[in-house]
Parts: structure tokens; sequence; C-alpha cells
């Protein structure tokens, strides 16, 4: 199974379908209020902390790949023990595993604790909790086509909701996105680092390559991916930037549900009691990819039963989201996964980058000296 | 010499046991005809089989028998155990001591070709397949008459022996599905059918689903449509109702006669279903969590309205709703198994006895009543019965979540719909497609029913070329892992 010539075409897809795997584990409950952690930073140029985030996050999808691509286009299980050995790899492997579980556990947290504030006060965390988990249960035995088919519901509820972010428009007042750049280099950079929760899930790209199949398209996709959810955030930070004050901002925790709030039509207001459940078409597909990757990881190195593993996620997610009561709690876990995956994602990719081409030039100098 | 008469009499007698009644007409010391009188046409065993063989002098070989004989089906046998079953179904067994051969000069009852009578359209040929397999061959060979709609037959059962035939075009068949369908049957061997309906749920791939995986219908034209898509045919011999497969989820909501109609007006009649397929499913849980939990919703004017008609209903929304909807429910299966005179009067039952009395008694709001008969219209608008029934189905846990959790149980039970279809397979190729269906070139302009371009091939179209590319195809898996 660890070369990739050994998967069998039925189970690869086509280039293109990155455009919506990506963002649908990218975009995820991160939207619902990354806000005002960047307008804490970088103030009204918040926008141009999104852009610099959006443009870093291409240059490392491109050095993602050019990595597999120098390692025969093997998944990051395979490279963690081409590069580091057995031992080493694999608790490497481990180690982003448990990153994506933690991802998992913080993603049905704070759905659960948008729905909790927003629709049901009441609703029993693991009650929902258990809602969102019998869901990825039952989409995960299904295979990766599951995943495949929901992400692209998955994209056309994010598109559909996109556009209903017209209605805020007739508040806006342009004249609170002025001056532009009204602040520091350091608050800028300091303002992309806060978007990493929101903008990670990129990094899946280092186990889907292996099945796409046709790789030389990949980059293109994978990059319009990204494209699309960086412009995603950039409307919607621009229209928050115009539509809230500058007090209101950085109180205001679910900026982008708030936005929905004022949409009225002849036969339904407030939007949100519609938007915040049909999210959960997004929050899904990312929970199962997130399962699919751990899954593979699992079998890969422990050979443990994929059936087992799913329930034993599905149970651990579980248990791990109710641990946590408060808002409070919930806005550690997810700043300290903000941290997590600022390394995990952006760090790491370049630190595998360099080691690859170290390790390819560390041969050829080998092989040349031998000769 | 009438020695051989007398073993012949003893050894029908002694297979058929005397319950049956078999003729046995000696046309000279040595040949004898035996059929079963109520099943065979008296004309053709006259003038073909008896005439011929009083004027024949000598038959020494089987292939006499074929020069003599003037039907078309002349089998030769090895013993008289393998005439029986062919006796049973109206062939003759004409017998000599060295040889014996079974002719066709059955005529078994049958019924006329008659119009469609459940998937009625307005425009579209007026044919109906018939419970008689040759007659449905017929229609299909008249229909499509090309060397490459092949046919194999597959016989059935332990008593009945039906016959199943498989009908497909050789040139777009996927070979995988033809040998999907023969071994199932063939696993199938020692089961008992007594129509396509039940052998549709034998040979189905996943039986626990209440969801159809492949299509019956009664319509020669949409059977000849799918069997030009490259679809398998199942017809089964005493069914009136063809199988096709593999089918997928919006093959259900496709009538042929949107073809008819020209595109514009086809693609807006498929869109309309699909609105057909969200109102049927969705009008009713949302009318239940939006009173049980999310006032917030409905814009005032709206709501005053709303309260007003709900203000004297002692129950809450989702009593209220279960009650009507069952009694939907009630007054549609009673209507269909009234006969057609009886059953006029269940529309005045159900109009207006049960529909005004409801709401002047105080048991529903006026509201309810409209949005339940809009839920009902929905689930009529979908071509496929036994899709129509399943959506009817699929909405009463969608009530009752909605009544438990509201809007969170609408989702819940949505996406575990989709999900469930999703990972239904049909014959082993998948069912169900969010992003784009079928693996042809020119699905677009069939879905949308887009006029073919003049002039051009399907290659050299642009947009067709970028269509082609968002096939799907090749995603399927059936594993976790890969």
């Amino acid at each position: 199974m660890t070369n990739p010539e050994h998967t069998p075409a039925k189970y690869q897809f086509k280039a293109y379908m990155l455009l919506f795997l990506i963002p649908s584990v990218q975009i995820g409950v991160g939207i619902f209020g990354f806000q005002r952690y960047i307008y804490k930073e970088s103030g009204h140029d918040a926008w141009m902390s999104v852009i610099l985030a959006g443009i870093v996050t291409h240059i490392v999808m491109w050095m993602m790949i050019t990595t597999m691509k120098k390692n025969n286009d093997d998944d990051l299980y395979d490279i963690h023990r081409t590069l580091f050995g057995k031992w080493i790899g694999n608790a490497l492997s481990v180690v982003i595993m448990l990153y994506f579980i933690t991802n998992m556990t913080a993603i049905v947290r704070t759905y659960i604790e948008a729905v909790q504030s927003w629709i049901f006060p009441d609703f029993p965390t693991w009650l929902l909790g258990l809602i969102l988990v019998v869901l990825m249960m039952y989409g995960s035995l299904g295979g990766i086509r599951v995943v495949l088919q929901l992400s692209f519901i998955s994209f056309i509820v994010i598109a559909a909701t996109t556009i209903l972010f017209y209605y805020p428009l007739q508040y806006a007042d342009w004249r609170r996105l002025l001056p532009v750049y009204d602040t520091t280099v350091q608050h800028l950079v300091a303002g992309a680092m806060k978007m990493s929760f929101t903008i990670a899930g990129f990094e899946v790209i280092f186990f889907l390559y292996t099945l796409v199949k046709d790789k030389d398209k990949a980059l293109r996709y994978a990059q319009g991916s990204i494209l699309f959810s960086n412009l995603l955030y950039l409307i919607i930070m621009v229209i928050s930037i115009a539509y809230f004050s500058e007090n209101q901002m950085p109180k205001t925790i679910w900026g982008s549900i708030n936005l929905l709030k004022i949409i009225k039509y002849p036969f339904l207001e407030r939007i949100e009691f519609i938007a915040i459940p049909f999210w959960m078409f997004v929050v899904v597909p990312g929970m199962m990819m997130l399962a699919w990757i751990l899954v593979r990881g699992t079998t890969r190195i422990f050979k443990w039963n994929q059936k087992l593993t799913i329930y034993g996620i599905a149970a651990v997610v579980l248990i791990a989201s109710t641990c946590f009561q408060n808002r409070m709690q919930i806005d550690l876990l997810n700043s300290y996964i903000g941290q997590y995956s600022v390394v995990v994602s952006y760090y790491y990719p370049c630190l595998l980058f360099i080691m690859t081409y170290v390790r390819q030039w560390w041969k050829d100098h080998k092989g040349s000296k031998e000769s | 010499m009438t020695d051989f008469l007398d073993t012949l009499r003893d050894q029908i007698a002694l297979r058929f046991q005397d319950h049956t009644k078999v003729h046995i007409r000696a046309v000279s010391s040595n040949t004898a005809v035996c059929y079963l009188p109520e099943l065979v046409d008296t004309n053709l065993l006259s003038n073909f089989i008896l005439t011929p063989l009083q004027q024949a002098k000598w038959i020494a070989n089987a292939e006499d028998f074929m020069r003599i004989l003037a039907v078309g089906e002349v089998k030769p046998l090895e013993s008289l155990n393998d005439a029986i079953p062919l006796m049973m179904k109206g062939w003759a067994y004409v017998a000599t001591p060295h040889i014996g051969v079974v002719a066709n000069v059955a005529n078994l009852p049958k019924r006329q070709i008659s119009a469609p009578e459940n998937e009625t359209t307005i425009h579209g040929p007026m044919l109906a397949f018939s419970e008689s397999i040759e007659t449905c061959t017929a229609l299909l060979r008249s229909s499509i008459p090309d060397r490459s709609l092949r046919n194999e037959d597959l016989h059935f059962g332990n008593k009945r022996h039906t016959l199943i035939r498989l009908m497909f075009m050789s040139d777009r068949v996927e070979e995988n599905c033809v040998n999907v369908v023969r071994q199932r049957i063939e696993r199938l061997q020692n089961n008992d059918v007594t129509g396509s309906a039940e052998l549709l749920h034998m040979i189905q791939d996943n039986d626990g689903s209440i969801f159809p995986q492949m299509l019956l219908t009664e319509r020669v034209d949409l059977a000849s449509h799918s069997l030009l898509e490259g679809k398998i045919i199942i017809l089964v011999d005493g069914s009136q109702l063809a199988i096709i497969g593999p089918a997928e989820f919006t093959d259900f909501f496709l009538s042929t006669e949107d073809r008819y109609m020209g595109w514009g007006i086809g693609t807006f009649l498929r869109c309309l279903r699909v609105l057909a397929l969200f109102i049927s499913v969705y009008l009713t849980p949302a009318y239940v969590a939006a009173l049980t939990f999310h006032y917030e919703i409905i814009p005032s004017s709206l709501l005053v309205s709303l309260i007003e008609s709900r203000s004297k209903v002692p129950f809450p929304p989702l009593f209220e709703t279960l009650i009507l909807e069952i009694t939907m429910e009630l007054l549609r299966e009673a209507g269909a198994r009234l006969p057609t005179k009886v059953g006029q009067t269940m529309g005045i039952v159900g109009g207006i006895v049960i529909g005004q009395a409801a709401v002047q008694a105080g048991f529903t709001s006026n509201i309810l009543i409209m949005l339940v008969a809009l839920a009902a219209l929905g689930s009529f608008a979908t071509p496929n019965y036994f899709m129509s029934s399943t959506l009817r189905l699929v909405r009463y846990p969608m009530v009752i979540l909605a009544g438990l959790w509201g809007s969170i149980g609408i989702v819940f039970m949505s996406l575990l719909v989709v999900i469930h279809l999703i990972r239904q397979t049909s014959l082993g190729q998948p069912y169900f497609y969010a992003i784009h269906p079928k693996d042809q070139s020119n699905t677009l302009s069939q879905d949308m029913l887009m006029p073919e371009p003049k002039g051009l091939t399907s290659t050299g179209h642009s947009i067709r070329k970028f269509i082609k590319s968002f096939r799907l195809s090749s995603l399927w898996t059936g594993d976790i892992d890969n």
C-alpha cells in the first residue's frame, strides 16, 4: 500500500475535485467569528492581514506539492519514513494524527457552541456531539467517495451563504476602511498568524495528493481551492470592517453570524436559524476527511481494524468535546490549535521542503563521489 | 406394435399421476402426439402437426421431424422428462419408439397491448408492456430494430420455471453490470418469484434501504430510451413491469415526456419536480420546527395570521402535523384500494368532510391543511410511484425530529439521507451523485435537455469538453482506505 502505484485506479479522483475537497476542510467553524481576533491585532487594516496570510498559504501549498513530487508522490506518512527513518517517522506521524484529532474536537465543540449560543441554549452538548459524530461515522464508513460527494454539497452551501452577505452591504460604511495602512508590519503579521485556525486544513493535500489521478494539474487546482477560501475570507473581512463600528468589532464573538442576522425577507427573517444548522453540511465533510486521514494513518502504522478505529475516533472526539464547559475554555482550545496549526501547516512543510532538497543533494553528492 | 402406445401412456400417467389431463393422440401405431389441451392452439396442432404426420410415410430420425412438422420451433429431446416442463407451457410432444421431439403450438392466454395505466403522459406513445414476455420483447425489438440489441434468457425458480430475459445493447452496456445481474439471478436459482417487483428486491444491491435502486416501468418508450443509454432491461415472464438497471437517483425524477416537450419546457418541468421533491420532504417539518422552536424566523406580519389560525388548536404542532399527515395517507391508501367508481367519493370525504370539519372542530389550523396538501401534491409530482412512496416515508422521521430538535433535527435527517444515498450502489454502479452524474459525453444535454448544436460534433464543442472534464465515475470507492 505504500507505493502510490499500487493504489487502484478506481479509488483515485480527478484533480479538479481538490477544488471542493480542500475548502470543505478549511472552511468550517473558524469562519463564524475570526474577524475580531485579527481586528484586535491590525485594526481596520485587518483585511491586509487576511491577504498576507493568503499569500503565505499559496507559497506553502507550492512547497507541499513540490515536496511530495520529490518523494515519488508519497503521502506524509511515507515521507516521514523516508526522511526520518521508521521509528522517528512513525512518531512524527502520530504527532500529526494527534493534531488532526484535536482539530476535529475543536471543530465539533465550536460548532456546538455556536448552536448553543444562537439557537438552543439548553441543547445538551453530548447530544449535539453525538449527532455530529454519528453522521461522521456513517459517512466515513462509506469511504472517500462520500467525502468527495458531500464536499461538493458543502461547496454549494458555502457559495449560497456567501451570496447572502450582499444584504449587510447596504448598511456598510466604507469610510471605516480608511486610512489604508494605519498599522505596522508587526501588527499585520501578528494578525495573519491569528488567521491560522481559520485557514488551516489545507495540509490535507499531504494525504490527498497521492490519490489524484492527473497529478500535473493538482497544483493548479489546489492553488485554486486556496484562492477560493482566501477570497471568501477577504470578502467577509472587508464587509465586517465596513459594517461593524470600531468599538463593536472586538466585542463581536460571532461576526459572520451577526452579519446574517439582519437579513429579512417577506416570508423569512433571522436567516442564522437556518444557516447555522445547514452549516452542518460544511462541518461534517471536514470531519469525515480528517477521520479518513486518521484511519489511513492507523492502518499504515498500527494495522488497526478500520471500522473499530472510526468508532474509537468518534468516542474520543465525543468525550473530549463534552469536557469543554464554557466559552473561555473553547477560546483557549482554539487559540492553542491556532498556534499548533501554524507549526504544522506552515513551519513544518518548510522544514520538510528543505530536508527533501538536502537529502537529494546528499544523495547526488554521494552518488558522484562513488562514481 | 401397440406396445409403444401403452408404454407411452403408462409413462405419461406415471409422471402426471392422473391429476393433469394429458391428451395422447395416436397418429399411427408408432407415432403419438401428447399435449395439454388447455394450452395448445388446436388449429396449429391439427394443420401443422397432425396432418403432416398422417401424410408422412417414414420417420427415421429427428431431421425427418424437422422436415415434416411445419411449426417454427421444434426440438429433439433425450427423454420424456425433458419434455414435461415444455408441455406444461403448451408445447406438443411428438413421440415415436426411438425419438421424441417437442413442437411449440402454445396458445397461452394473453392480454392485448394496452395503454399505460399508471405512468401516464400527455404526449408520447400509448404502449405498455403486457404480461407475456414475448410481447414485451417484440415491443422492444420493434422500437429498436438493431443487431446489437441482445437478449439472454435465464430460468429461475423451483416450481414456476419463470423465464427471465435480459435485454441490452451489446455495444453500449457495461459488461460488468450484465455479469452482476447474471450472478445475482443465478445465485437465487432456487427461489420462486411471482413478478419483476419481487425479483427487483431480490437482486438489488442493498435491500435494507428504503430507496428503490432500480426502476420499474410499464412504458415501452422509457425502456427503449434506457436501452439506448446503455442500461439493462430485465423482463420477467408473467409480469407487466420491466426492471431497468443500473439506475441513478435522478432517473426516478425524469419522465419520458420531458423529451417530447422540447428542451425549454422539458427543463422547466424537471426543475419543477426538483422543487416538488423539496416541498414534499421539507414543508411540513419546517412548519413543525418553526412553530415549536423558531418563531423568530417568521416575520411578525405572517406570524400573526399563523398564530390566529392555530389559536384554537389544543395540540402541539408535532401532533397536529402527524395527525393530518396520517389522515392524508389513509385517504390515499383507501382511494387506491377502492374500485374507481367508489373511489371518487374519497375526494369528497377527504376534501370537504375531513378538511373543513377538522378546522372547524379545532383539530388543525387552516395553514397546516394547506401545507400538507402542498406536500402531498409535491410527492405525487414524482413520476415514479416507488420513489414517491419512499419520499413520503422519509417525511415522517423528518417531522418527528423537527418536533424534537427543530432545525437541527431536519438537517441531521437530511444529512443522514444524503450520506445514505451516496453510499448506495445500483448493480455495482454509484447511485447518487451530488456533483456531475454519468460517464457520458452528452450528459448535460440529456439532463437539461439542451438542444444539440447543429453541425458540431460533441467533441468539438468547448462547453461539452468542459462538462466532460467533470466526470466522476472514477470516484467510486467501497473501502475506507485508499
